[in-house]
């Protein structure tokens, strides 16, 4: 029981980091992005190529995926969104699918469809390290997994109320034409926002990435899919709501695998967020206070 | 929750556009296009792209040394060999599409597979009905051969392998209490109910039947639940990516048992993907790379000297394929319709993965080796 509430919640912090991104992306640029799978792949990618050719070290792995996909972030936004600000949001919407494709296929031509893992002797070590609490082993991997996202989300939430950047970036979500007229960069906190979203996604890949050990392009697609699905239940722009929907979907999985049978995972995790959207469907944080912040 | 399905099938869509866009521009910039005159079209669908666009490219490889063996050979009456590839993401929608495009074209003489049963049977009856052959590599659904009289299987069927593992596991080993897990598709339906079917024939305690959605790589609740059952052992039928994360997160839920699986044998790759945690699983292999027939050891001699890698099962099967195709396209005369009954006169076929006689069987029954993995390669189980 307790091995398998752990399982369900190193799943399930996987997703809340990825809805995170979801969250803090939409909560600010007011878009849904469709690249977010694959933003994870990148980053799941940039720790493995990290790990296999310069150092093994997984400090140093999610390092890489950090500035790789913060700067993927920044660059995405500078180049396509800042362009279609004022375009309708399907535009926008087009354009996140764009990349999600472009990105994929850019795998597939570098490091082909096949999947890929870190030498086992390599990660061997890392891989099967565990450490016993009480009667149950749990793995050092599935521990770092957890740890890493807690870490994460904590430093997330520091720096939204507490930082001067946070701030600007909360005074732009709630109405950027007024953070404007105060002297806040506009669009340098768009850029900075979308790049800090990307970046919970590349955290979230190559921490998944890692403790699977197995890297191919289409690695963010279904996990993409549900963790969107875990900031709509959360809310869409509530933080809290992102993870704690994160943490729900990932135990409710596991333990419909547990109790029922892992054919029906997907099927009761879907069926559990379409019942807690009839239930709530402004989401379980969503208040509807953000929307129409921007006037849309 | 319907708006995220629609965005799903947009993107679905605009990926299948542009990899189909990629391969008819790389078709018709093909330099054997440009030059020779007197060519012979084989249509070959295959996922080049999506998740199982591995197995799609170890299979071509295979086609495509048995084609260049046949070129340098003379080809089909003097006439050079040409393949047509079509990426069908082994969907069995797109399959169909594929399908309806190489009947339309009437310089495609045969056709050369899908990858999973699911897309090979969906495709079957617009080959049928174009009386097309569809020479199969990998279908191994019971159902396949059945479909039409150009449906060509060069697989054994799954049901032989599974009750070959059930029976393995429970008279030669014992086991008495079993849970499998297979990957939920045709193919994996299949093979979990004829090992399931034959392991209680032998009186065997099937604790579970646990399916897992193709693709899928987190197995860690899964595999904790089947520990907690304590089995004997466990049958998984899955391919070697699924095999090898599921090998792995068994031994990190510390689930020690005896596996048995199909899908995977003779695969390098689950060596390097499951590292130690692969030791002593047990497997049934058609293909494997240290076999002394002449045909397999040709094959595999061929293949490493091109690629720099040993083959696989998957190579193998592609390769057989490939001189099933051949053979039929001499045969044929130019005429589609004659492919299949001229591969169903065949008597006698040496492939890489054995002999076979099709005037016995449509389809082919095949021997197969048990074999295992020892300090981190495959060697016969002894």
């Amino acid at each position: 029981m307790f091995e398998q509430l752990i399982n369900g919640l190193t799943q399930g912090s996987i997703y809340a980091l990825l809805a995170l991104g979801f969250t803090i992306i939409f909560g600010v640029l007011r878009m849904v992005t469709f690249a977010h799978g694959e933003v994870f792949m990148v980053g799941a990618y940039s720790g493995f190529v990290v790990f296999t050719h310069l150092q093994d070290s997984l400090v140093l792995a999610i390092v890489a995926a950090v500035v790789t996909t913060f700067l993927l972030g920044a660059l995405m936004e500078i180049v396509a969104f800042r362009r279609l600000r004022d375009a309708p949001h399907f535009s926008s919407l087009l354009v996140t699918i764009g990349f999600s494709v472009v990105l994929t296929q850019l795998a597939l031509l570098i490091f082909g469809a096949e999947v890929e893992a870190i030498p086992m002797r390599q990660i061997e070590g890392l891989a099967f390290s565990e450490i016993r609490i009480g009667e149950v082993y749990v793995s050092y991997l599935q521990l770092s997994v957890l740890g890493v996202a807690i870490l994460i989300m904590a430093a997330t939430f520091l720096f939204f109320k507490y930082s001067r950047l946070g701030t600007a970036i909360r005074a732009t979500a709630q109405d950027h034409e007024a953070a404007m007229a105060m002297g806040v960069d506009v669009n340098r906190i768009f850029t900075v926002t979308f790049a800090f979203g990307s970046m919970m996604g590349g955290i979230a890949g190559v921490l998944i990435g890692f403790y699977y050990n197995l890297f191919y392009p289409t690695m963010g697609v279904m996990l993409g899919l549900k963790a969107f699905s875990a900031a709509v239940i959360g809310g869409l722009a509530s933080m809290p709501g992102a993870i704690v929907a994160g943490l729900m979907i990932g135990v409710v999985e596991v333990f419909s695998v547990d109790f029922v049978n892992s054919s029906f995972r997907h099927l009761i995790a879907f069926v559990f967020m379409f019942a807690i959207l009839l239930i709530r469907p402004q989401g379980l944080f969503g208040s509807g206070q953000l929307r129409g912040a921007r006037g849309d | 929750m319907i708006s995220t399905g629609r965005h799903m099938i947009t993107r679905r869509h605009i990926m299948s556009a542009i990899s189909g866009g990629v391969f008819v521009i790389a078709a018709s910039l093909s330099p054997q296009m440009a030059t020779a005159q007197e060519t012979v079209k084989f249509g070959v669908s295959l996922p080049i792209t999506g998740d199982m666009a591995e197995y799609g490219s170890f299979i071509r490889n295979g086609i495509e040394l048995a084609i260049e063996q046949a070129n340098a050979d003379g080809g089909v009456d003097g006439k050079k060999i040409e393949l047509v590839v079509e990426d069908s993401r082994s969907d069995p929608r797109e399959a169909v599409l594929v399908a309806e495009r190489f009947v339309a074209n009437d310089e495609i003489l045969l056709e050369i597979g899908d990858f999973t049963s699911s897309a090979s049977m969906a495709a079957a009856p617009v080959y049928e009905a174009a009386g097309m052959a569809q020479i199969a590599p990998t279908a191994s659904h019971p159902d396949y051969s059945g479909l039409g009289n150009n449906m060509v299987r060069v697989m054994a069927m799954q049901q032989a392998e599974s009750q070959f593992l059930a029976r393995w596991a429970a008279q030669d080993m014992g086991k008495a209490k079993i849970a499998t897990i297979y990957v939920n598709n045709d193919w994996g339906v299949q093979a979990n109910a004829a090992f399931v079917e034959e392991a209680k024939a032998q009186g065997v305690e099937v604790l579970t039947e646990e399916g897992i959605t193709p693709g899928e790589k987190d197995f860690a609740a899964v595999v904790t639940k089947i520990k907690n059952m304590e089995p004997d052992a466990v049958f998984i039928a899955a391919q070697y990516a699924e095999m090898g994360a599921i090998l792995g997160q068994s031994r990190r839920a510390r689930l020690q048992t005896q596996f048995f699986n199909s899908g995977a044998p003779q695969s390098p790759e689950l060596l390097e993907l499951a590292g130690s945690a692969a030791e002593g699983i047990a497997a049934a292999a058609l293909y494997f790379a240290d076999n002394t027939d002449p045909v397999s050891r040709a094959f595999t001699e061929a293949y490493v000297a091109k690629h720099d890698v040993k083959p696989n099962l998957f190579a193998a099967l592609g390769y057989d394929a490939g001189l099933i195709a051949v053979t039929g396209a001499r045969a044929a005369g130019g005429e589609r319709s004659a492919v299949a009954p001229a591969i169903f006169k065949l008597s006698g076929f040496q492939g890489a993965t054995g002999g076979f006689d099709y005037t016995v069987s449509r389809d082919p029954v095949k021997a197969y080796a048990r074999t295992t993995v020892r300090d981190g390669a495959w060697v016969m189980f002894d």
